[in-house]
């Protein structure tokens, strides 16, 4: 029996930093292999042309971002207490504003495709100009999909079947490169069929994603309750940070680069491209992890669960700096290696490369616990925080050193302010909140945890169990436990036999039911109303609320234990969280 | 949790002391195993603080074969917090339960 309930923790955060990690690999893979395809099958002037449409897609994404954060929050708030109608409501909002935004933006995008072609740059070139309007064109056609795409994936994440969001990433990764490569080397279509190859991805990827909805086990079920509309300001709100990391994305590049040529040129900047290149596979585990907790840190905050969120994030950043100290050693030591993918060994592109590939590696520890700390922050809804720390890190701190130490140490500096911003970012934030929450403990200042939330180790009651003994042992426990917290014998009473009738029958029933390993975490915590009890297993679904709907009432041999808990219990909650079988009990 | 059975003739009084649960039913079923020339089966769980849904199964297997044989079953001293389990799952209605006095 483990006092902390880290067990199950630890599992779900990796399952799904593994999701994640996958997910980002596979698309920094498909856009290294797409610009292969196009440059060698249609040359520089198609290629260029893509690269241009690059602020289309970012123009996309500030609306799916805004929507995807804003409805992933706010269902899981409403999955964590297991309100099943208030999760549809607000997925219904979400699935009428996905969808009259998509119809607005391929209508617009239609109509004003040649406008657009000039103001991103294609005016002065008629055979860019052609080039651009035939992809945009193309792509256009996947608007619907990417929108649902990029919506719909974090909530299906949430659903608990991270599998079919790995399966949707990487049949349009396949999608988008067979594709492309058909469109170029056998269709003979050009730009037009690459951009349409790339929609196309994006539409049979998000129908990938549909299918999760029809799964019985789904908790979204698209339109089955009237949408609320009335939280779409608060799904904006939540979703806000998105659109400052997007309009960071577009506006540090413009700031950095010009420093960058004016101190080190061109040698310094394609030095820079280098490391930006292999940045994307590099922070791939230390951002699939951040992902991770983003998403646990929505379901545990709407909880209130102070001792798991904790815990949450000290193993994110164990796992990190494990995982991240290895990368930034084997990346420091190979550094040579990987340049010498981009330039002829020894030549000072070369040498500029590997060095800023080396403060790449020294990098990657402060930007994922950066980026761990950033997402938690927003799942747990301190937006004013996110917005700070996401301009900080994303924008603000990376300019500032690179200005300052590429004038005080010319190129070398400019490698330098790489680590550098992202050591001043962390290092502001922690001593920032511990002198601002100085009476607080480490870890309450640092999570911005208020004094008095939710439960904790004074008002709440956490184990892991394994074992009928460790059941039966944890049922006295849990009944001193309320007792000492001046709840009544009666219910100190049946507030101990339930969780140990639901413990005895998970471990019983739940851990044989195939031959994976099993864990059951068991959360008493008491508030003004009384006893809530939450049992979290990983065993296969069982929705307790479906078999007592199903119980006969003639029929006294059948669920005995079932009957017992709901009669005994005021209210009983079922949900499935990130494949978890969960339930909030209220005695 | 310890179990005393006596016989008297064709009555049987099984005396229980502690908790009837998961893991001490097994041993109280061993008691009852042999029901044989029993016409009444009495358990006494004036000492039984609680009884958990494995216990309730094993009542209502000892009951049924008390009626297959054309005897009877009660339980009697039953506290307010047992009486509450027995009624949460409707074996008041089909099994004579005496409250404790």
């Amino acid at each position: 029996m483990q006092k902390q309930n880290d067990r199950l923790i630890r599992k779900i955060l990796i399952s799904y930093a593994i999701t994640f990690i996958v997910i980002n690999f596979a698309d920094s893979l498909t856009m290294i292999v797409d610009g292969m395809v196009v440059s060698r099958g249609l040359g520089s002037t198609a290629l260029a042309a893509i690269g241009l449409a690059d602020p289309s897609f970012k123009f996309v994404s500030l609306f799916t971002g805004v929507l995807a954060a804003g409805l992933q929050s706010l269902c899981a708030q409403a999955m964590g207490s297991g309100d099943k109608e208030r999760v549809n409501g607000i997925f219904s909002a979400g699935m009428v504003v996905t969808l009259s935004v998509t119809v607005v933006l391929v209508f617009l995008g239609f109509l004003f495709t040649g406008k657009l072609c000039l103001l991103f740059g294609a005016e002065d070139d008629p055979d860019l100009y052609h080039n651009l309007f035939q992809y945009l064109r193309g792509w256009f056609t996947g608007i619907p999909g990417y929108m649902l795409f990029f919506v719909l994936s974090p909530l299906v994440t949430l659903d608990g079947n991270k599998k079919n969001v790995a399966i949707a990433t990487i049949v349009q990764s396949i999608v988008n490169v067979v594709g492309d490569i058909l469109a170029v080397f056998v269709l003979d279509a050009g730009v037009y069929g690459v951009g349409f190859a790339t929609g196309l991805s994006f539409n049979v990827s998000a129908v990938i994603l549909m299918l999760n909805f029809v799964r019985k086990r789904s908790v979204f079920k698209p339109f089955s309750q009237r949408p609320l509309m009335k939280l779409l300001p608060k799904t904006m709100n939540i979703g806000l940070p998105m659109i400052t990391q997007q309009v960071c994305k577009i506006l540090a590049p413009l700031l950095i680069n010009r420093t960058i040529i004016a101190i080190g040129g061109s040698l310094a900047m394609s030095a820079m491209s280098v490391k930006a290149g292999v940045m994307g596979f590099c922070v791939i585990i230390g951002h699939g992890i951040a992902e991770s907790v983003g998403l646990m840190t929505q379901i545990l905050y709407s909880e209130k669960d102070e001792t798991s969120l904790k815990q949450t994030v000290k193993i994110a950043l164990r796992l990190h700096l494990i995982l991240n100290t290895v990368m930034m050693v084997l990346l420091f030591a190979l550094a040579g290696g990987v340049s010498s993918l981009y330039f002829t060994h020894g030549t000072l592109e070369w040498i500029y490369a590997r060095r800023a590939v080396r403060c790449l590696a020294l990098f990657l520890l402060m930007n994922g616990c950066n980026t761990i700390l950033i997402k938690y922050l927003h799942g747990a809804r301190k937006m004013m925080p996110v917005h700070i720390m996401t301009l900080l890190q994303r924008m603000a701190s990376l300019t500032v050193s690179t200005m300052v130490l590429g004038n005080l140490f010319g190129i070398n500096g400019l490698f330098a302010a790489i680590p550098v911003s992202e050591a001043l970012v962390l290092i502001g934030y922690v001593v920032f909140i511990l002198v601002r929450n100085h009476k607080q403990d480490f870890w309450s200042a640092i999570l911005m945890i208020p004094d008095g939330f939710g439960y904790n180790s004074e008002n709440s009651f956490s184990v892991s169990i394994s074992t009928v003994e460790e059941a039966v042992a944890v049922s006295e426990q849990i009944e001193s436990f309320c007792i000492a917290h001046q709840v009544d014998k009666r219910q100190s009473f049946f507030s101990a036999r339930c969780m140990e009738e639901l413990s005895t029958n998970i471990i019983l029933n739940g851990f044989t039911a195939d031959d994976k390993k099993h864990h059951c975490d068991i959360r008493v915590m008491i508030d003004p109303d009384g006893v809530v009890l939450r049992l979290r297993d990983d065993c296969p679904y069982f929705n307790i609320r479906e078999r007592y709907d199903s119980l006969a009432e003639d029929d006294i041999d059948a669920g005995v234990w079932i009957r017992m808990v709901f009669a005994l219990a005021k209210d009983i909650r079922y949900i499935n969280i990130f494949n978890t079988n969960t339930l909030v009990i209220r005695m | 949790m310890n179990v005393t059975t006596s016989v008297n003739e064709n009555t049987m009084t099984v005396v229980v002391d502690g908790e009837i649960n998961t893991i001490t039913t097994p041993s109280l079923a061993e008691k009852v195993a042999n029901l044989d020339g029993i016409q009444m089966l009495i358990f006494d769980v004036s000492r039984v603080p609680y009884i958990s849904s494995a216990g309730l199964r094993l009542f209502l297997a000892c009951q049924r074969r008390m009626m297959a044989s054309g005897g009877d079953m009660v339980i009697r001293h039953c506290n307010d917090l047992m009486w509450e389990i027995f009624e949460s799952v409707g074996y008041d209605r089909i099994m004579k339960i005496e409250k404790m006095d």
